[in-house]
């Protein structure tokens, strides 16, 4: 149910940005476009099926508290 | 290479510095955390901290008038290297759009509407955010003063408020707490709410030529670092010890206001304001995303990249915190120091090897 | 901010400028905003006015099996409410609110339990007070504060009483004035200024009291008694705890000593017994303020100055209190009576080991250092903490009247 309202939004920003770029007729941005864009659905997909995704900030803080050993202590 | 056609004027600047300030302001439960009763102090050596910060960001916009930060970086490190930096910048600030994103949407559940899924709540924040940036940040920037006016009026309203509720004797002891816990409080302030003046730097070309965008957002931060005082000082006054206690502070102070009967449940104005602050904020802090996404893959428009960055945002967001108290730990311990990374670590290296060219370029002639 | 003007200038048809004319963006843009109107109606956490049950008071009582708690809570009926107050004579019209109890192990479980008795969803935002009888409070209240200091719908400035029997026979208050009794108390609560002689404490005020680990914290009493057949509430007393617990009371003349001390005084009455007769007086303004002062060896008095301005409100003396010897005679004699209600307060607090005053708030305020050493055996310090009292009465007016009307007073 989640994944095809993720879909169908991917669907609508293509359908809003596709015209755009196709008519620019820009090769690169298109394919840089693309890459970029599957990216993102592919993180959509995880999202939607409520895979445990590491959230980049926690494994900051992990970095930053117990390999650089810089943080405050939480009184 | 000029990708934002609008422009904006120094005032603006001013006061969009503030508007972008006052919302995590509002939500202060990290500093009264630290330092207890003595917060209100926290305000002004934040300041001076920041100030410094100001300082090398003035200093490197001085250098590279009309260009961003990004492409600062290009130009100081060499493309290779200066892209490196601006993947670095880039996480930085999707980070913090994503971290201020799960704030605001985590209010708006937590308080109002438990049962409504953190999704929907986020979707339609950032579904607004992407429309301002895509219609120009230099409007939204112009709708600063309006929304700084209705903000301090806020402020001031519910401060004059709560007057009659405060106990002057809540202040005291004065400065008694260990001096580390001191250190730590400034450098929260100065990094946190403060140090993400940076996110300014992608916007300051669009000051013009020969406009001092440094003052300008020296200025934001006085006038910010005001209010935070005044914010802190009203409720370590009103709600003593438990200002300490409550994850909103000012929330449960504004909560408390009851004059004669009428004037209560003034919460609503609060979150509000504070609603359309963090509007302000992340649709800033979403616009340096996208206009750094487009310098690092060389678009010659940003304008296709704003929704997909919004997607990106926005599904961020949702797997950036699984709990209100992880976020808060995060806040409390690593995250001044991961900001100060970007904000004191690397534009400091860019101004020093700036400064090395030079020295070598003079040394060459 | 769209500046339509600039992107459709004169001259130039539909299709060669995209703008707002187009037909696609104006179904866009009409689409939003039924998006956005859709969201306004907030479906998903919809709550309707008729499916919430407005909570105005709450009473916490001891269950009939040991480790219960019954808690009672007073429902708004909006239908009841009339714009006058209800004539004795009807007594077949309904009352305008509803007394539902639950039984269970915690406050937040019967509270929970409600929803297995009533079908509407409680909605706390509107509670004023917050009663707990005697015997809970005796076992500590402090588990059960701490649900209602969490909740994001109840509020800090929620009145925290403790009923002498049982509480929830003081939501059955019968009262003409009034609809609800819960109103009926919490005003009477706000009203309490007049007389000084209640200890008004809001959730806050108890949580910040107990927060400070040197004071006691305190709150109002309430009781029923019986008048005509009818059953009416009435303030009386202090109850002070400690650690959670409530270990003693103050009685009215001790909470006034309280309130002079600790400068919440605003109005009271007193009433002087002179050689000739009865007078009362009306203060008006009272100001206390208590401060530390460390003695060369180390200890600590308290220093309590209590300023009060007051007018004369009845002489039944016969005699003209109005004269300058009289008026300080009289300054003299209520100064005395202010000290001996704060000397009985000192002397029932120091009996119950209760620094209701907040003497060692002042202390850690003013002298922080000195704190930290004695602040683990403050119990015992407190008991001999001396205290220098300067009460200062200024009697300003005498009313109306001068001399007063007695009889051949005017040849």
């Amino acid at each position: 149910m989640k994944l095809l309202m993720y879909l169908a939004g991917f669907a609508a920003i293509a359908a809003a940005d596709f015209p755009k770029i196709i008519k620019q007729k820009q090769r690169r941005e298109l394919t840089i476009y693309m890459v970029i864009f599957l990216l993102v659905l592919a993180l959509a997909v995880f999202v939607s099926l409520d895979a445990d995704i590491p959230s980049p900030v926690k494994m900051i803080q992990s970095f930053y508290r117990d390999f650089l050993h810089l943080s405050f202590k939480t009184s | 290479m000029k990708l934002e056609k609008g422009s904006i004027s120094g005032r603006a600047l001013i006061f969009a510095v503030f508007c972008f300030m006052q919302g995590t302001m509002l939500r202060s439960a990290f500093i009264v955390v630290v330092t207890k009763n003595d917060s209100w102090a926290m305000a002004f050596t934040g300041l001076l901290g920041s100030l410094l910060l100001t300082a090398i960001y003035a200093a490197l916009l001085r250098r590279f008038q009309e260009k961003n930060l990004f492409e600062i970086n290009e130009l100081v490190f060499g493309p290779v290297v200066g892209k490196v930096f601006s993947v670095l910048y880039l996480f930085f600030f999707l980070s913090l759009a994503a971290l201020n994103t799960h704030d605001i949407g985590d209010f708006v559940v937590g308080y109002m509407m438990q049962e409504t899924p953190l999704a929907a709540i986020i979707l339609l924040f950032v579904l607004i955010c992407v429309y301002a940036v895509r219609k120009g940040i230099a409007n939204i920037v112009r709708l600063s003063t309006v929304l700084c006016i209705i903000a301090m009026s806020a402020v001031l309203i519910n401060t004059v408020l709560m007057l009659n509720e405060i106990q002057p004797g809540f202040i005291k002891p004065l400065f008694q707490l260990p001096l580390g816990k001191y250190v730590q409080g400034t450098i929260t302030v100065a990094a946190l709410p403060m140090g993400e003046v940076l996110a300014f730097t992608m916007i300051a070309p669009m000051l013009g030529k020969n406009k001092k965008a440094g003052k300008m957002m020296a200025y934001g931060l006085v006038l910010a670092a005001v209010f935070l005082g005044i914010v802190l000082l009203r409720d370590i006054l009103v709600l003593g010890p438990m200002a300490g206690v409550f994850r909103l502070p000012s929330y449960e102070s504004v909560r408390y206001v009851k004059l004669a009967g009428i004037l209560t449940r003034m919460e609503s104005l609060y979150a509000v304001v504070l609603i359309i602050l963090y509007v302000f904020k992340v649709s800033i802090l979403l616009y340096a995303c996208v206009l750094g996404l487009a310098q690092l893959v060389n678009f010659k428009s940003y304008q296709p990249l704003t929704l997909i960055c919004g997607a990106l945002v926005f599904f961020y967001s949702l797997f950036v915190y699984k709990s209100v108290m992880e976020h808060a730990d995060w806040g409390a311990t690593v995250a001044p120091i991961f900001s100060l990374t970007f904000e004191l670590v690397l534009p400091s290296a860019a101004l020093v090897a700036v400064s090395i060219k030079k020295t070598i370029r003079l040394r060459e002639t | 901010m769209k500046k339509n003007a600039s992107k459709a200038p004169a001259g130039k048809t539909k299709q060669e400028c995209p703008g707002a004319l187009n037909p696609v963006r104006r179904a866009v843009a009409a689409l939003l905003c039924a998006l956005m109107i859709l969201s306004l109606s907030s479906c998903w956490s919809r709550r309707e006015l008729n499916t919430l049950a407005i909570v105005l008071a709450t009473a916490v009582d001891e269950g009939k099996e040991s480790g219960e708690l019954k808690v009672t809570t007073q429902i708004v009926s909006p239908g009841e409410i009339k714009s006058g107050p209800s004539s004795s004579g009807s007594s077949a019209s309904k009352k305008a609110y509803a007394n539902i109890d639950n039984t269970d192990k915690s406050v937040i479980s019967a509270l929970d339990g409600f929803t297995h008795i009533t079908n509407r969803k409680m909605y706390f935002s509107h509670n004023r007070i917050l009663i707990f009888s005697r015997e809970v409070a005796q076992k500590g209240i402090l588990e059960d504060l701490d649900a209602f200091t969490r909740n994001y719908e109840t509020r800090m400035n929620v009145y925290l009483l403790i009923s002498k029997d049982k509480a929830a026979d003081i939501l059955d208050e019968e009262i003409e004035l009034e609809q609800m009794p819960a109103n009926h108390i919490a005003e009477m609560l706000e009203a309490q200024h007049s007389n000084s002689e209640t200890a008004i404490i809001t959730l806050l005020d108890f949580d910040i009291a107990f927060l400070s680990g040197s004071t006691a914290p305190v709150a109002p009493m309430i009781e029923m008694y019986e008048i005509d057949g009818k059953k009416k509430a009435r303030l009386e007393g202090t109850a002070v705890f400690k650690q959670g617990k409530m270990i003693g009371e103050l009685n009215v003349a001790q909470t006034r000593g309280l309130m002079w001390a600790t400068g919440k005084a605003e109005r009271a009455t007193i009433t002087i017994d002179t050689k000739d007769g009865k007078v009362d007086l009306l203060i008006i303004h009272a100001k206390g303020s208590m401060k530390p002062v460390k003695a060369e060896d180390g200890t600590f008095r308290i220093r309590l100055k209590v300023y009060a301005e007051g007018d004369i409100e009845s002489n039944e003396t016969g005699k003209d209190m109005s004269s300058v010897e009289n008026t300080e005679m009289l300054q003299e004699q209520v100064e005395e009576f202010i000290r001996a209600e704060i000397e009985s307060t000192l002397k029932h607090a120091k009996t119950l080991s209760a620094d209701v005053f907040g003497f060692g708030e002042a202390i850690r305020r003013d002298y922080p250092k000195d704190w930290e050493k004695i602040k683990e055996n403050w119990d015992s310090e407190f008991s001999g903490l001396k205290t220098d009292m300067e009460i200062d009465v200024k009697i300003a007016s005498s009313g109306e009247m001068g001399k007063p009307v007695v009889q051949g007073g005017a040849e």
